[in-house]
């Protein structure tokens, strides 16, 4: 089952944020709901209901689903100093609450010039003529052109091309791709929580170990995995990374 | 409309694409600057007169489109609907680059809260923003708006956004 989960998750990132475009939206849509200003108090309310969608939120791909932490843990500081008035918080805290309340006024006055661009949007477009798409190619030839010098050029192509011969058909050979091999490395990954690139490949060619480098370098980009090698030119362990930080959070 | 008026429409009749300025000034032989007077007066031309066609400029370009206002007969005459749907996400990232482009990507992820890399790359393939390298970092780029969105929104230049100044201005 994580191993499906995580491959939806990398084919139709946008499509499965259905409702909410960002943690932002969220949070102004449960404020809105509840036709409140935005200010600390009523982000201290909204809290729970935020990190219960949160919590729910399983089929997001991990770069967002760590956006959405990331506004969780300011929410959770805020909710905090609501409960605890004694709670001292250091100016840097004050300054991300700050910061959260100032994002999202700003996020909402965008949120409004949206609606301009949905109302005007293909509803009376101007047409540009589509010249050259519809152009029909002309033969232009160089001067003192002759038609010897096509056949000439046909027969030097084919000449070439004759003395190829077979080995072209046999170099075309069956090549993995980085997709591919991410795909296979998040499946061994889901069975067994941690692996290491030596048992990453399976038949030890070039091309593979290469690709296996590559995916292995792209997941990490995409906050996937956590890669760790103790020393120089030693075993690189990895591990998948999703499920630990996701439950952090949630428990 | 006066000689290089004439030279200019007809320049851009016949390319049909969005033309660069610089371009029309060296082939009319014109200073830039005046160009773009010239050109300012071309489309209050179009404007004004209840004219068929109108004159599109944005990031130094100019094209002649047909006026919003005969979209329907347009649309009819092509035989295809330009009715297409945005996503909650596509709107809400094309509104931040319109108003508020060019920007760069951390620059629109930081104001939708979002990692925008997916939506953005949707919205080139579709041709609705483009982008250049930042002249300020060579390793990122910035977005902005295309010709093709700010004609589907049926407006000549970026500055007729409703309340335009309002949010560039934020």
């Amino acid at each position: 089952m994580a191993m499906m989960k995580n491959q939806l998750t990398l084919q139709n990132l946008e499509i499965k944020q259905e409702k909410f475009t960002g943690p932002l939206d969220l949070l102004l849509t449960l404020i809105e709901e509840r036709k409140l200003e935005i200010t600390e108090v009523s982000l201290a309310s909204v809290t729970d209901t935020f990190l219960k969608y949160v919590g729910d939120l399983k089929q997001v791909a991990p770069e967002i689903l760590a956006d959405f932490l990331v506004v969780a843990a300011k929410l959770i500081l805020i909710k905090s100093k609501s409960l605890l008035p004694t709670l001292e918080l250091t100016s840097e805290e004050e300054a991300e609450i700050k910061d959260l309340t100032q994002r999202l006024e700003i996020y909402k006055l965008f949120k409004e010039a949206s609606q301009h661009i949905k109302s005007l949007y293909t509803k009376n477009p101007m047409m540009a003529r589509e010249f050259l798409s519809t152009q029909t190619p002309i033969f232009y030839p160089p001067e003192n052109f002759e038609v010897l010098w096509l056949k000439q050029a046909f027969e030097k192509i084919w000449t070439e091309f004759s003395s190829l011969g077979e080995t072209i058909v046999e170099k075309v050979k069956k090549v993995i791709k980085i997709e591919e091999k991410i795909k296979n490395i998040l499946k061994l990954l889901n069975q067994k929580a941690e692996s290491s690139f030596n048992q990453l490949i399976t038949k030890r060619e070039k091309i593979e170990i290469i690709v296996t480098f590559l995916a292995l370098l792209q997941m990490f980009k995409e906050q996937i995995i956590i890669i760790e090698q103790e020393e120089n030119f030693g075993e690189i362990k990895v591990v998948l990374k999703t499920e630990n930080n996701f439950n952090l959070y949630h428990e | 409309m006066n000689d290089i008026e004439k030279k200019i429409e007809a320049l851009l009749f016949i390319s049909g694409e969005p033309l660069e300025i610089a371009k029309i000034a060296e082939i009319v032989e014109i200073d830039e600057e005046q160009l773009k007077e010239i050109i300012e007066n071309l489309r209050m031309d179009y404007e004004t007169n209840n004219r068929g066609l109108s004159l599109v400029v944005f990031d130094n370009k100019v094209q002649l489109a047909t006026d919003q206002k005969v979209s329907e007969v347009i649309e009819k005459y092509l035989q295809k609907t330009l009715k297409e749907d945005l996503t909650p996400a596509a709107v809400e990232t094309l509104a931040i680059i319109a108003y508020k482009g060019p920007l760069t990507r951390s620059e629109i992820d930081n104001i939708r809260g979002v990692n925008s890399s997916y939506i953005l790359r949707n919205l080139l393939i579709r041709g609705l923003i483009e982008r250049d390298v930042d002249p300020h970092r060579a390793n990122a780029f910035i977005y902005k708006i295309s010709f093709d969105f700010l004609r589907k929104m049926g407006l000549e230049k970026i500055e007729d956004l409703p309340e335009y100044q309002k949010y560039h201005n934020l």
